[in-house]
């Protein structure tokens, strides 16, 4: 699909964190490439290790007691792991721009919105002019669709909703026409209604700055709005890969099945949710084989699962893999399932 | 606010505040700065208190404009005259004929100048060292709080005459430094305290993602909400520096003659206190007055600048 190069290659990620109870395998090698002008959705629960991959990107994972263990991470071939200093802070917001989740707490309360979204250019650009920044800064408010930009600039954030902060955000991140946009959960914090608008203006911004984005959520419905293609993330490692409209229709993991198959419906009648058993893995102590094996329905308690860590696996679907052993049987398993679930929904209906 | 009605879209926060306007109810923002203006106007001894403390600056600056004497001129035929009309002498006149109001507003400007170059100096330094400390964490904070505990440990009078007495003698601003090198602790603890907390939250991180360097983020983006308990800190020093200050000087450590300091005033008089009380009423009075109007000050300052007060 891609015959383009990829702007960010990332290799064998490895990110650990010390902690009294042991090291947290946080990342546990992680590959894939993002290509220009994409959108790429990384899903999984708390504690996946979504957030952290990002982070080490940007050099933010606090050492100690984080570790980046291994790996790379190539933006245009330039190693980006283990910058330093002046290196660093050039990559930050200048080549990688974040989108914090929550708007509320990251924008800061006593510098006006105009004042935060400037400085983020002045950083770049110290010997810019004032001037040339705030007509920067109003233009910047009016693309992520703030009205009367020029006086809402002057305004302090508590002043703004949490829907317009989340826009100020975007705005910022958008400031420096970075190569690559981060978004971290970034309607999570939002109510419903407004999610979907924050949507548009990210959707407008990845448009205007033609920025590859990387969609970190655990939220499938906003994967499903916005991201070409989805990597499933499970105990630190991308258990699926693939295009968003693949990866929905024809799973083959079965974790992507059961995250799928959990989500409410609001066209059937429906008073359960149909949850995925077991909690996630501890990090700490992951478990042996495929760490996914304790709570899967397709292991059925094979040895392969839990003897042998299952490597990305390219799947019969262009440019889908998934990391388990028996993915073959995922077309009917996928079946069985939604079968299963429509019946149960069905009995509870009567 | 502006007068054509422009119509924003449907999600504008805030309700729509142009509907509001056309149905005639005015929409005004209340900033926090406005807020805070409110609740200071309303503190009515922190309002009296810097109607005082203005008077006495004033005066004081302009000494030389309003004294009615040189400070230092001798009038021997006029000496050791209690407040009189006559001559203008309205707080009498020391014991080799000097006009006392000239010398009391000399005296007062001094201390107010060295009080001033204090409260800066120190709250300056205390303010950079508990930044760096609260930011940097680890050694450079060990190391600075170290620096803390040490001056604040050290007998402080003592350091403080040892000091004046070898480097400080004479001039008004050796004093001022040797002050404000004692008086930063205490601004350095607080500033710390609050950058500790600071530093973890998310908009540093945000900050710190969008490319800002350490000194950036100390200095542009968590100063600006560390002010208002320096504000209130570096009031507080004023108070301090003025009676440490006259302290020193009273007892002949710190500002030499000729120029006349306010504690330098009270301990040329303490001879004759119970002949002539005015020498060291008047001096003493001033610097009751501006020590507790600024105490006053800072008190309503707190208040203002504490936004958990309920909005009056």
């Amino acid at each position: 699909m891609n015959v383009r190069e990829p702007v960010l290659s990332v290799r064998d990620l490895v990110v650990e964190f010390a902690t009294p109870d042991g090291v947290v395998h946080a990342v546990a090698g992680m590959d894939y490439d993002l290509y220009p002008g994409e959108t790429l959705a990384i899903v999984g629960e708390s504690g996946s290790g979504k957030s952290v991959s990002a982070m080490a990107l940007l050099g933010l994972v606090p050492q100690p007691p984080g570790r980046i263990a291994s790996g790379s991470a190539r933006l245009r071939g330039r190693e980006l792991l283990g910058l330093r200093g002046r290196e660093l802070r050039q990559i930050r917001g200048r080549e990688i721009a974040m989108v914090f989740q929550d708007p509320m707490t990251s924008l800061n309360p006593v510098l006006r919105i105009g004042e935060q979204i400037a400085e983020a250019l002045a950083v770049h650009d110290p010997g810019g002019s004032a001037g040339e920044r705030a007509r920067r800064v109003v233009e910047l408010l009016e693309l992520v669709g703030v009205p009367d930009a020029r006086e809402r600039a002057a305004q302090y954030p508590h002043e703004y909703s949490g829907g317009m902060r989340q826009r100020a955000m975007i705005a910022m991140a958008m400031a420096n026409r970075p190569a690559i946009l981060v978004a971290d959960e970034p309607t999570t914090a939002l109510d419903v209604t407004i999610q979907a608008q924050v949507l548009d203006v990210l959707r407008a911004a990845q448009k205007e700055t033609e920025a590859a984005t990387i969609l970190i959520t655990h939220d499938l419905g906003v994967v499903a709005e916005l991201a070409d293609r989805v990597a499933v993330m499970y105990a630190g490692r991308i258990v699926e890969m693939a295009d968003a409209e693949t990866l929905f229709a024809r799973p083959r993991h079965p974790y992507t099945l059961g995250l799928l198959a959990s989500l409410p419906r609001l066209d059937r009648d429906q008073e359960r949710l149909s949850p995925i058993p077991g909690q996630p893995p501890s990090l700490i102590d992951v478990p042996s084989g495929c760490p996914f094996h304790p709570r899967c329905r397709l292991s059925r308690g094979r040895e392969r699962c839990r003897t042998e860590l299952p490597p990305l696996y390219a799947t019969d679907l262009p440019g889908q893999q998934a990391a388990c052993h028996f993915w073959t049987e995922m077309e009917a398993h996928t079946a069985a399932v939604r079968a299963e679930v429509g019946a149960e929904r069905r009995e509870e209906a009567t | 606010m502006s007068s054509d009605i422009r119509h924003p879209p449907p999600d504008a926060p805030l309700g729509d505040t142009a509907e509001l306007e056309r149905e005639g109810l005015s929409v005004t923002p209340v900033t926090q700065w406005m807020l805070f203006r409110r609740r200071f106007v309303r503190h009515k001894l922190a309002m009296f208190s810097l109607a005082v403390l203005l008077l006495v600056v004033a005066a004081a600056l302009f000494a030389e404009q309003i004294a009615p004497y040189a400070f230092d001129e001798i009038d021997l035929r006029n000496r050791s005259r209690a407040p009189t009309l006559d001559g203008w002498h309205i707080l009498g006149t020391d014991k080799i004929g000097r006009d006392y109001f000239s010398r009391v507003l000399f005296g007062a400007r001094t201390s107010v100048r060295v009080a001033f170059t204090v409260a800066v100096l120190s709250t300056t330094i205390g303010t950079v060292v508990g930044a760096v400390a609260g930011y940097y964490r680890g050694w450079v904070d060990d190391l600075l709080m170290r620096l803390v505990d040490f001056i604040l440990a050290v007998p402080f009078l003592a350091v403080l005459l040892v000091a004046a007495a070898y480097l400080g003698r004479g001039s008004p601003m050796r004093v001022a430094v040797i002050l404000a090198l004692l008086l930063w602790t205490n601004i350095a603890r607080v500033v710390r305290g609050q950058y500790l907390s600071l530093r973890e939250k998310e908009f540093v991180e945000a900050a710190r993602a969008s490319g800002a360097g350490d000194a950036r983020i100390i200095f542009r983006h968590m100063l600006p909400n560390t002010l208002s308990p320096i504000i209130v800190n570096a009031t507080l020093v004023v108070a301090l520096a003025i009676l440490l200050e006259s302290t020193l000087s009273f007892l002949g450590f710190g500002i030499q003659p000729p120029n006349p300091a306010l504690g330098k005033l009270i301990a040329d008089g303490q001879g004759s206190m119970l002949t002539q009380w005015w020498l060291v009423t008047m001096p003493g009075l001033v610097i009751v007055a501006i020590c507790l109007s600024i105490n006053f000050i800072g008190d309503g300052l707190r208040d203002a600048l504490d936004p958990t007060q309920p909005r009056r």
